[in-house]
């Protein structure tokens, strides 16, 4: 198990460039799903939007991400030993 | 009601705890998976009452209240203890497992105490073993002394805090009786006893010393530690603040702040520490929101949660096992060179990123679900973020980084991992797919029933696919700026610190000062004033106390040898002196008149 396990990792490395075009095609039909299948109570009114969730998991993630690593850890971060010499 | 019979799971557990100093040879390994083994059998087969109460001094104690609450707790914590002994079975260090059995011992006694005695005595008895995790780590990080007596100095405030609360409570109620409080006429102290319980759940304020602390752990040690202090402390604040608005805001807070500070880290296990933080915050929030739904949201995502952060320590345990670093920035392309541990790895991600198929979605939903229907949606949307960064980090940052990120490393030394860590590993993620898979499994044990709850349908797997896919996306577009560095947050333990220096600065600087001058004075005031004022006393003793006292021997001297003289025997002399002392009075009365 363990050396089929380390053989498909390997293939899959040198096949990233398949996966990464799969990974495209699966977020264009989660979209195109949506537009058929809606929340029967949403719980917040924008649910009724197709791609609400998408735009949510995409805007947050952005946002985090530049505001977390560009501001934020410039303002928390000291040198790994900081506390070794406190 | 009262149930005929009931083997605590805490008594086997300190049972060998006991014992295992006084076994030799190596076959000692063997027991540790028994008490693990005996609760499963014991939670799974008790029914609900009260078992195992006792006296002592006067008090009514209650060791064994087993309701729908406190088993649930049990269920979980004995399977993962079985999880964690597996895990741990090549450990030859003796201690570890002493110190594992008390820990793991202490949190069954909590589940069960039906009273503050006597659930003090195993909360502090878990504190202290749960030290020794951490201390026992000494050999190969030499950080993990100073990180356990910061553990320790935490929780030993943590029980003052609860300490204090149930003496006051004790003295304005006069009962001990663990019992639910009611948020609209909550006291002082139940402010103090909740606190001491959000020390150990990680309120944001008071939670420090889990990344500080969990990253410095043994690596078995961190697998228990994992799962049994915060839930412990969740399982507490479920049993008597549930409702409490302050925790509702707390936990939405603890879920962003934890995913806040992973998606900056370096370190693999202070990543997973502080999304225990996240976690915790989801059940926190549940018990603060206090409907049937988020209570029972609490108490899934508890359940899950240790099963799929139990995994995650086993599996960045066994990178640090194999590779002896723990930085991201040091690993990368692992994939191929430990390819379960990096299945599994992946199998806990998706658990506690909430994906169809894994435990996370079909608890971390519930709470979310239930905080929008009781119209709660900023703490539902907040909720929801945290899903986003709990994908970014843990869900994808961890793995790509340890495992993807570069090309195969192909010539990287790496220790073999043990057959049991591995056989640990697979189990776990057995259960978390499972668990996913068949909800039932675990909705049966939920306290409120019936569980009107289906995450199993298509919406609900279309939105959490749609959330957390492009949230993956938001990840690729971004994936250099995610790029970990060396580098260490500082948090609120750089808070704790500036405290513990401004003390140190205090006594050391002005307080010495002071003290200094004091001394100054005593010398020049004080101590010629002592010695003046001893210098009057000796004059006064000699010419006053003296001459008081000698005078008064001599006097006494002098008559006694003038009366001496008196006594001549002869019967003359008295009556010759009786008639002068008769004609003495006689005058004296005579001049008196």
């Amino acid at each position: 198990m363990s050396e089929a396990l380390s053989r498909f990792f390997l293939w899959a490395h040198e096949n990233r460039n398949l996966f990464r075009i799969l990974f495209f095609v699966v977020l264009v039909v989660l979209v195109a799903l949506n537009v058929f299948e809606k929340p029967e109570h949403p719980h917040v009114h924008e649910e009724v939007y197709p791609g609400f969730w998408a735009v949510f998991g995409l805007g947050a993630g952005v946002v985090m991400i530049y505001l977390i690593k560009r501001i934020i850890a410039n303002l928390v971060a000291f040198d790994e030993d900081t506390y070794d010499r406190l | 009601m009262t149930g005929s019979s009931f083997l605590h799971p805490a008594a086997a557990f300190l049972a060998l705890g006991i014992l295992l100093p006084f076994i030799r040879g190596s076959w000692w390994r063997w027991l540790t998976p028994i008490p693990a083994i005996l609760a499963i059998y014991s939670v799974f087969t008790v029914a609900p009452g009260d078992y195992g109460g006792l006296t002592w001094m006067g008090f009514n104690l209650s060791l064994g209240r087993v309701d729908a609450l406190s088993t649930i707790f049990a269920n979980v914590f004995a399977i993962q203890a079985l999880l964690g002994f597996i895990y741990s079975l090549h450990q030859e260090d003796k201690r570890q497992h002493i110190a594992a059995c008390f820990y793991v011992g202490g949190a069954f006694g909590c589940v069960f105490s039906g009273d503050y005695l006597s659930l003090f005595a195993f909360w502090e008895m878990m504190s202290v073993a749960s030290t020794m995790l951490i201390w026992l780590n000494f050999r190969e990080n030499k950080r993990s002394l100073a990180a356990g007596f910061r553990y320790f100095l935490m929780h030993t405030f943590g029980g003052l805090l609860l300490l204090a609360g149930m003496l006051l409570r004790y003295k304005a109620l006069g009962t001990w009786a663990f019992t639910p409080v009611d948020p609209s006429a909550a006291h002082y102290y139940d402010w103090l006893i909740m606190f001491g319980f959000g020390l150990n759940a990680a309120i944001i304020g008071l939670h420090a010393w889990l990344p500080d602390a969990y990253p410095e752990a043994t690596v078995t040690g961190a697998v228990f530690m994992s799962a049994f202090t915060t839930k412990t402390a969740v399982y507490t604040l479920a049993r008597g603040f549930a409702g409490w608005e302050f925790l509702a805001i707390m936990g939405v807070v603890m879920t962003l702040y934890g995913v806040f500070y992973a998606t900056m880290e370096n370190n693999a296990r202070r990543i997973l520490s502080y999304h225990i933080v996240s976690q915790v915050g989801y059940m926190v929030a549940g018990i603060g929101i206090g409907t049937a739904m988020t209570l029972n949201g609490a108490c899934a995502h508890a359940y899950a949660h240790i099963l799929y952060k139990g995994l995650l320590f086993m599996t960045v345990g066994g990178i640090l096992y194999a590779t002896g670093t723990q930085k991201l920035t040091e690993l990368g392309g692992l994939a191929s060179r430990l390819p379960i541990v990096c299945l599994c790895y992946v199998v806990a991600g998706l658990s506690i990123s909430g994906w169809p198929v894994f435990n996370g979605f079909i608890s971390k939903t519930i709470t979310i679900a239930g905080a929008f229907e009781d119209h709660r949606t900023l703490l539902g949307i907040g909720m929801e973020l945290a899903a986003v960064g709990t994908f970014l980090s843990v869900g994808i940052k961890l793995p790509y980084f340890a495992f993807w990120s570069k090309a195969p490393d192909t010539t990287r030394v790496l220790k073999p991992i043990p057959w049991n860590m591995h056989l640990a590993m697979i189990l776990g993620a057995s259960l978390c797919t499972l668990q996913g898979l068949f909800p039932q499994a675990l909705y049966w044990l939920l306290p409120y029933q019936p569980v009107e709850y289906t995450p199993w349908t298509a919406w609900h797997v279309l939105q959490s696919f749609m959330l957390l896919s492009f949230a993956g996306f938001a990840f690729y577009l971004m994936r250099k700026t995610m790029k970990p560095h060396e580098q260490r947050n500082i948090d609120f333990d750089y808070l704790y610190r500036l405290v513990g220096r401004g003390f140190l600065f205090l006594v050391s600087k002005p307080v010495a000062w002071l003290d200094s001058i004091w001394t100054e004075v005593y010398a020049r005031v004080g101590l010629k004033g002592l010695m003046g004022g001893a210098a009057a006393s000796r004059v006064f003793d000699v010419s006053g106390i003296d001459t008081v006292v000698d005078g008064s021997a001599y006097t006494t001297r002098g008559i006694g040898r003038g009366a001496a003289k008196t006594q001549t025997g002869r019967l003359n002399d008295y009556l010759a002196g009786a008639v002068a002392l008769a004609a003495a009075v006689l005058a004296l009365v005579w001049g008196l008149r």
